[in-house]
């Protein structure tokens, strides 16, 4: 064997090792010198995660028991884009699976810097199940819940929403944000050598939201919001509120704004039609108002129902005249006649009797100037002129319901007392919260049963032959009253000429009421009217919530009521 | 300066890096750094046994090379200083093995004197390693550690007889192929194509590489036995048909098996693309890559690496077998982990030294095909772990724990010793 030939095999062996191990160190200095860097952020981006744990948030029930707002299974989709081999298959990937646009995915992938992005918040849990399925490296996905409102434009100005980051923006989901939000869970885990969680540090677990039943029901604030959308229609006007209230316990069954929207596209409404006008919104209240100021007199003692004045048709207050709404001769009234005919002059001569510093006390007894206290956000006081800044001419507005700014809420509550025999519960949207005992809503007294008897008897006066028969429900008692009001101008100061809110608020049955009704029509438009652009409005609430809560009928209904 | 004064020399300078490997491990390993004798007395033992092989070598081998005792050396203590700072524990088990290595080494040496008294044994040898490789497939006795059968159990002791067949494949070949060189060189025309008949070994070495990747789904152990064949049979012979044929029959063979077998198929993906299941099945890479690339120039400082997660359990899973080269380069960076392969590569050198030096054909076969086994093992193992080639799991010689590569790997450097002294010898006279 030759040794020389052999020999040259063995060198060409030795630079086959050279080449090999030379080559190994090659690629060793690629990781450890050029690749070091980004590799070192990749292993630090897997060895310790930070997860967070979402929190489920609470259901919100209708008083039947039906869901106002659930959060629904969602899969957040982000990606590592250091992670990412190829963007624009990526991207495309992405885009073919979830719907988005393939554009706007590849630009957020394509930036390097950056460790980690938002491919999608909240996606549908099937598609992005079906993304996850196809092991794309660099994209990651987390359970997250997404807000849905299975009624839509139902009770959406009540509900609000929550936002994509599952907290409350608006409504109740807004005011009630930490019972329904929880609290999110932490933890940060550290990978084991076969990807599974080795070690958790800092963990914290989740506090579940709470689940709310509300005292709002679904059917009657349906059709609430459906009376209110023919009558805004009807009379072409800005907006229509409605309230309605149980007044044996505060619990508000519905209370409707239109124009609404749908609680499922929030962004896409102005936050105009978000608001819950009957809490956030004042108006003045005009002839409703009056019953305050009746209410002051009959429980002072100072006049009986049946005491009778005589009244001109005009009456001068400082440098105002105040005229009724009717033109009429000087009449003798009952004090039960001053309200059932709404006449403006009787209550003011009623007022300066009682005097500014008496009313302002029953003013503010009956809760105007202060929040209600109902857990919707953004409560208005309203606007009530101490009595030491009233002017001469105040005693001749403040009493028929001028010159105050309420909510319609507040004059719900008014009603809700007299139909509750004198006392006013705190009106409330919560009926439980999951987990807690019912806490009562208070009670105050702020008349006595007489006179809310008494009141109540002038109110049925007021629909059977007053100004709002308009109101009358077949077989039933009802007792309410109308209201007119101008607007005060916001350009020329003043009040408007031509922007009114007619409005009508009553109870029924009037003699064992079961449900208040307030309406309001924010500038109608041919006539302004309470009696005639609001009380059809609650005649047809009232009639529905009467026969949908199976109240009794005061009478049989004859064939002659019935023939409407 | 005598090859052997040379030889005691690099030991103690071995030692001394020992000495500070352990000593900066065991202070790391402290919150408050304390200094112990303990660690001192560590790489202390560590010299006296590579003293006792010198004195082992001096006695008997006087004319031997003296790099390689020192680079196995080195190379033994690099790997006990990692397994220490990973695992303590297995770093006492492991150097019990060192030491049962270093008892082998002289055992072979002072018993066997001469290599060429291995020749007439050279069958024996071959149908030894077949056996040795063949004894995993046993029922009782072999068992399957991460996908691979490769292991057998006699006792309480785990073996891994195919370290030891390659050793014995490599006497076989030796002897096999000077006996039937000149029959296997003859060939037809300029290049020499052999003629068919003459590819029956070639096939048979073929079939039993193919046996053992199907048998014990070992990708490295095949390809590093065939490796070993196909080397030897070049130098043997010269003829690069060989070498081309039996290139295209692994890859045929391989390519056959990544459709039969779900393990091999696996391998491959996962090193053609370790982040597409980097948590799962590409695990084991990707951190290795991160490992490494983690060390930067310098490495993180011995013992201060990041290897193990806060409950203790390493972030790569056999990182004191197959990946304690990751370690090493966290720990002690592009640096480090460049002077592991030139060890290596100085290895293989001195040992293809030692085949060109020879003057009979057994020798030279013998002491190539030697280095070349660690050489190529080397090779493998860390182009595996660096993802430069299909990640295959083969221990890292001298540094990777385990017992069967330890006494074997010094059963190679003690028969390569062997070869030496006689080569210088002969030279000499």
């Amino acid at each position: 064997m030759s040794a020389r030939r052999v020999n040259r095999r063995v060198r060409l062996l030795v630079a086959v090792f050279t080449l090999a191990f030379g080559v190994v160190l090659v690629r060793a200095g690629w990781l450890q010198a050029v690749q070091s860097g980004p590799l070192d952020r990749l292993a630090a981006s897997q060895q310790r995660e930070a997860i967070t744990i979402p929190a489920h948030r609470g259901t919100i029930y209708d008083r039947t028991g039906v869901e106002l707002a659930i959060g629904e299974r969602a899969i957040t989709v982000y990606a590592n884009p250091q992670q990412i081999m190829n963007p624009r298959a990526v991207a495309l990937a992405v885009g073919r699976t979830l719907g988005t646009d393939p554009a706007a995915v590849l630009e957020q992938l394509s930036d390097r810097s950056k460790g980690f992005v938002y491919v999608a918040r909240k996606a549908d849990a099937v598609k992005a199940e079906s993304l996850r399925r196809q092991e794309i490296v660099g994209l990651g996905f987390y359970p997250e819940e997404r807000r849905s409102y299975p009624l839509g434009t139902v009770a959406s100005e009540i509900v609000g929403y929550a936002g994509v980051d599952n907290r409350g923006l608006a409504g109740l989901e807004l005011g009630l944000d930490k019972l329904l939000g929880g609290s999110d869970g932490k933890k940060t885990i550290v990978r084991d050598p076969f990807g599974h969680r080795l070690d958790t540090v800092d963990a914290e677990d989740a506090a579940d939201g709470r689940d709310l039943r509300l005292t709002i029901d679904n059917t009657l604030q349906r059709q609430v919001e459906r009376v209110l959308e023919a009558t805004r229609e009807r009379w072409n006007a800005k907006a229509a509120t409605a309230v309605v209230l149980d007044p044996k316990t505060g619990g508000i069954l519905a209370m409707g704004v239109e124009p609404g929207f749908d609680a499922n596209d929030f962004p896409k409404a102005s936050r105009d039609v978000q608001r819950n006008r009957a809490v956030t919104d004042t108006y003045e209240p005009g002839s409703t108002f009056k019953v305050v100021t009746l209410s002051a007199v009959l429980e002072t003692g100072m006049v009986t129902p049946t005491d009778t004045y005589t009244l001109p048709y005009e009456i001068r207050v400082s440098d105002r005249v105040i005229h009724d709404a009717v033109p009429r001769g000087t009449e003798t009234m009952s004090v039960a006649e001053i309200l059932s005919q709404s006449s403006n002059v009787g209550v003011i001569t009623l007022a300066l009797g009682l005097g500014r510093e008496k009313l302002s006390e029953w003013i503010d007894r009956f809760g105007f100037g202060h929040e209600t206290g109902i857990e919707y956000p953004g409560e208005t006081p309203g606007i009530v002129v101490p009595p030491e800044q009233w002017s001469g001419s105040t005693i001749g507005n403040v009493p028929i319901g001028h010159g105050i700014a309420v909510t319609p809420l507040q004059m719900a509550r008014v009603y809700g007392a007299i139909a509750n025999g004198g006392v006013a519960i705190q009106p409330h949207l919560v009926e439980r919260v999951e987990g807690k005992g019912a806490v009562g809503p208070a009670r105050k007294r702020v008349i006595s049963t007489r006179v809310s008897k008494q009141l109540t008897a002038m109110l049925r006066g007021v629909v059977e032959d007053g100004s709002g028969v308009e109101a009358q429900v077949p077989g039933y008692f009802v007792a309410g009253k109308t209201g007119t009001a101008a607007k005060p101008d916001p350009v020329y100061g003043g009040y408007s000429k031509t922007a009114y809110v007619g409005s009508f608020v009553g109870f029924a049955p009037a003699r064992n009421p079961r449900v208040v009704v307030l309406v309001t029509v924010d500038e109608p438009r041919g006539t302004i009217w309470g009696g005639t652009v609001a009380a059809p409005a609650f005649r047809d609430i009232m009639r529905f919530a009467l026969q949908y809560l199976q109240v009794p009928p005061d009478v049989p209904e004859e064939a002659g009521s019935a023939a409407e | 300066m005598t090859a052997r004064n040379r030889e005691l020399l690099n030991l103690f300078v071995v030692g001394l890096l020992t000495a500070c490997g352990f000593a900066s491990v065991y202070l790391a390993s402290q919150d408050i750094p304390e200094f112990s004798t303990t660690s001192l007395s560590y790489a202390g033992f560590f010299l006296a046994l590579f003293l006792a092989a010198h004195l082992v070598v001096r006695y008997a081998l006087p004319l031997a090379d003296p790099y390689l005792l020192p680079i196995a050396g080195l190379l033994t203590a690099t790997g006990l200083t990692m397994i220490y700072r990973i695992e303590p524990g297995q770093a006492f088990r492991q150097g019990v093995w060192v030491v049962g290595g270093v008892a082998l080494f002289a055992a072979v040496i002072l018993l066997l004197r001469d290599h060429r008294r291995l020749d007439p044994l050279k069958y024996t040898c071959g149908v030894a390693a077949i056996a040795l490789l063949a004894l995993p497939a046993l029922p009782i006795i072999g068992h399957t550690v991460n996908g691979a059968r490769l292991w057998i159990q006699v006792g309480p002791v785990n073996l891994q007889p195919g370290e030891f067949a390659k050793v014995l494949l490599v006497v076989f070949l030796a002897g096999y192929l000077r006996d039937n060189r000149e029959l296997l060189s003859m060939g037809f025309g300029r290049v020499g194509i052999p003629s068919p008949k003459h590819f029956g070994p070639l096939l048979l070495i073929w079939g039993v590489a193919m046996l053992v990747l199907f048998q014990s789904n070992d990708l490295g152990g095949g390809l590093l036995l065939f490796s070993i064949f196909l080397a030897m049979l070049y130098i043997a012979t010269g003829r690069w048909p060989y070498i081309a044929v039996g290139l295209v029959l692994f890859a045929a063979g391989s390519y056959v098996l990544y459709h039969l077998r779900d393990h091999i198929a696996n391998r491959i993906a996962i090193w053609l693309d370790p982040w597409q299941d980097p948590y799962d099945a590409g695990f084991q890479l990707v951190q290795s890559i991160y490992a490494i690339a983690g060390g930067g120039l310098f490495g993180q400082g011995l013992g201060r690496g990041v290897l193990l997660s806060d409950s203790g359990e390493p972030y790569i899973p056999f990182l004191e077998t197959d990946f304690i080269y990751s370690a090493i380069t966290n720990e002690l960076g592009l640096a480090g982990g460049a002077a592991v392969v030139l060890l290596y590569l100085v290895f293989a050198y001195r040992g293809f030294r030692i085949a060109m030096l020879a003057d009979d054909g057994f020798s030279k076969l013998l002491a190539a095909g030697l280095t070349a086994t660690l050489a190529i093992q080397a090779f493998i193992i860390v182009g595996g772990v660096t993802g430069l080639i299909p990640l295959t799991g083969i221990t890292l010689p001298f540094v990777s724990y385990g017992g069967s590569s330890v006494i074997a790997n010094f059963l190679l450097v003690g028969l390569l010793l062997i070869v030496s002294d006689h080569v210088n010898r002969s030279a000499d006279r």
